[in-house]
């Protein structure tokens, strides 16, 4: 299970369309609320312990990457976390790591390119291959 | 406010002291006479009154000519010494005249540091202390009976010459005190315009940080401005390129060959879009972040400008003639980035092989010329000036390249003229197409 979290819409469905046909589950989020609402769900519901990595915007609407991380600190001890975002520049990758994040990655434009970063992360997390 | 400067004057000091002598003389002249009258004391009448007038006459007129200058002050004190001397001589004892000799000898010796009022005042002093020996010798006389003629008048020296003396030390003393209160004054004036001019500089000085801060907080304010429209502007030109290739992956070979060409130029658009971003973020960076001043050695510039080229030159087979370059004022990162550009951009366009860049610098008129030349396809007729706007590229048709399609994206030679005019400089190029460009860059002269 995948919680992929940003609130471009666009780039959400392009990136679960990639998750469903390597079949990925996926659990979408669009604010920081709602991704700690899934990860608090996660973790009461069946299906706990059965997050395997988070893919993060950097900047969600309500809040920031690093304050979801601080937040839900309990519920992703030693799942990878991904972080992306527009603007490399901008991050103070050090404070990012340090919140718990395990990879910054500006976001790709190229189809190609986004598949294999999404991918080889799930894949490291699972230790399986996922790609089809 | 001015004090009126006090300055002891022979003049100011003789002309006190001439009414109490006056005075005096003829004081102890009428006792004298008025003792001898009753009976009490022989005093010869005559000659007192003699001495008297005479006395008088000379300091009366003396006092009229010192107003003319300190030396006939002197002179007139002289000529009384003499005559007193002379007097006395007549009179009987010739050490009572001396005195005024002693004191005038004295008012003419010119290295004593009290200065002349001081000097006055130690020679009055002395000629009252000789005379009141005088006196005590004439006192003792008198005791053993045989007083000698002229007893009082060394009573009248005395008195006189500590009268004078007396005159001059309180003339001193006001000297002083009024030095005292201007220096004083002065000091204050002095204190209070330190102050003064310090707090005005502080004050400056908090308003130059004020508005230095407001500065840096507008510049900071803008490059967050740029930052945040070109990441908006970022993320729907990379869901149009994800799209697209989304259509393309699921339909492409589906597609009429007309909407698979369509849909291939919506992707390079968007992706156009974003390397202009890109590259417009990555130079608004250099141009915009301030480097303090130093002296550049443009050799050292071009080095670091190249490091980067490296493996482009190794596979082009290229090499760069870089000749002697001088050392301007500037900001050392910003100009590599100049070099940088000038340099990749000749690398990316002269032939591979045969293709030949150059690096050489002169100076013209006190200015630095430095000229980047490469044998490269040149520019066409009427693009020399336009290439350095931004967002414009040029059309460099044959050598392989499809036409319409363009390198870059028109940001770096914009950014190469922007930090050069920073630099008060200029950049032009000289080119023609076929025979390749040479890039100008001149630096104002040092000091200008």
């Amino acid at each position: 299970m995948v919680l992929i979290v940003d609130d471009d819409a666009d780039f959400l469905d392009v990136a679960c369309a990639i998750f469903a046909e390597a079949s990925v589950p996926v659990l979408r989020a669009t604010t920081g609320a709602e991704a700690l609402g899934c990860l608090e769900q996660l973790a009461a519901g069946p299906e706990a312990g059965s997050l395997a990595c988070v893919v993060l915007d950097l900047r969600l609407p309500d809040m920031t990457a690093v304050e979801v991380l601080r937040r839900a600190a309990a519920r992703v001890k030693g799942v990878p976390v991904m972080v992306l975002t527009q603007a490399l520049w901008r991050v103070d990758a050090a404070m990012v790591r340090e919140a718990g994040a395990h990879a910054i990655h500006e976001k790709p434009g190229k189809l190609s390119v986004l598949r294999a970063l999404l991918l080889e992360f799930v894949d490291a997390a699972t230790g399986t291959s996922s790609r089809t | 406010m001015q004090r009126p400067a006090g300055q002891l004057d022979h003049r100011d000091t003789f002309r006190h002291s001439v009414p109490i002598r006056v005075t005096a003389y003829w004081i102890l002249a009428g006792g004298a006479v008025l003792l001898a009258w009753l009976g009490l004391y022989p005093f010869p009448t005559v000659p007192i009154l003699l001495l008297t007038f005479g006395l008088t006459a000379t300091l009366v007129a003396s006092h009229a000519a010192a107003s003319a200058s300190p030396r006939v002050a002197l002179g007139y004190l002289t000529v009384e010494g003499i005559v007193q001397t002379a007097i006395f001589h007549f009179c009987g004892d010739l050490r009572l005249g001396i005195a005024p000799i002693v004191y005038t000898f004295e008012l003419l010796n010119p290295g004593v540091r009290l200065g002349r009022a001081g000097h006055f005042a130690v020679a009055n002093g002395f000629a009252a202390l000789f005379a009141s020996l005088v006196l005590a010798e004439h006192t003792s006389a008198l005791a053993l009976g045989s007083p000698g003629p002229w007893p009082m008048a060394s009573v009248l020296i005395v008195v006189l010459e500590l009268n004078v003396a007396a005159v001059f030390v309180s003339e001193t003393r006001r000297v002083l005190e009024d030095r005292a209160v201007e220096l004083a004054f002065a000091r204050d004036e002095l204190r209070a315009q330190s102050a003064e001019l310090e707090r005005r500089v502080s004050r400056r000085t908090a308003e130059l940080e004020a508005s230095y801060r407001a500065l840096q907080a507008q510049a900071n304010e803008h490059r967050t401005f740029v930052y945040s429209v070109t990441h908006d502007l970022k993320a729907p030109l990379n869901a149009i390129l994800l799209r697209a290739a989304r259509i393309d992956e699921r339909e492409g070979t589906d597609l009429a060959r007309e909407s698979r060409t369509d849909l291939t130029r919506i992707a390079a658009l968007a992706e156009r879009g974003e390397s202009m971003l890109r590259d417009l973020m990555a130079h608004f960076e250099v141009s915009e972040s301030p480097e303090p001043l130093s002296d550049v050695d443009l050799g050292v510039t071009v080095r670091q400008a190249l490091e980067p080229l490296d493996s482009d030159l190794a596979r082009k087979g290229l090499h760069v003639d870089v000749g002697l370059l001088p050392t301007v004022r500037g900001q050392p990162k910003k100009l590599v980035h100049v070099f940088a550009n000038l340099l990749s951009n000749a690398v990316r366009l002269v032939p591979s092989p045969g293709g030949h860049i150059a690096i050489d610098s002169r100076t013209e008129n006190g200015d630095v010329l430095v000229c980047v030349a490469d044998n490269g396809p040149g520019i066409p007729e009427g693009y020399e000036r336009t290439i350095f706007n931004l967002f414009t590229r040029i059309p460099r048709p044959g050598e392989g390249q499809p036409p319409g399609s363009m390198e870059g994206t028109g940001v770096g030679l914009a950014i190469v003229r922007r930090i050069v005019e920073q630099h008060n400089g200029e950049v032009w190029v000289e080119s023609q197409p076929g025979r390749g460009s040479r890039f100008y860059v001149r630096f104002p002269q040092r000091g200008a």
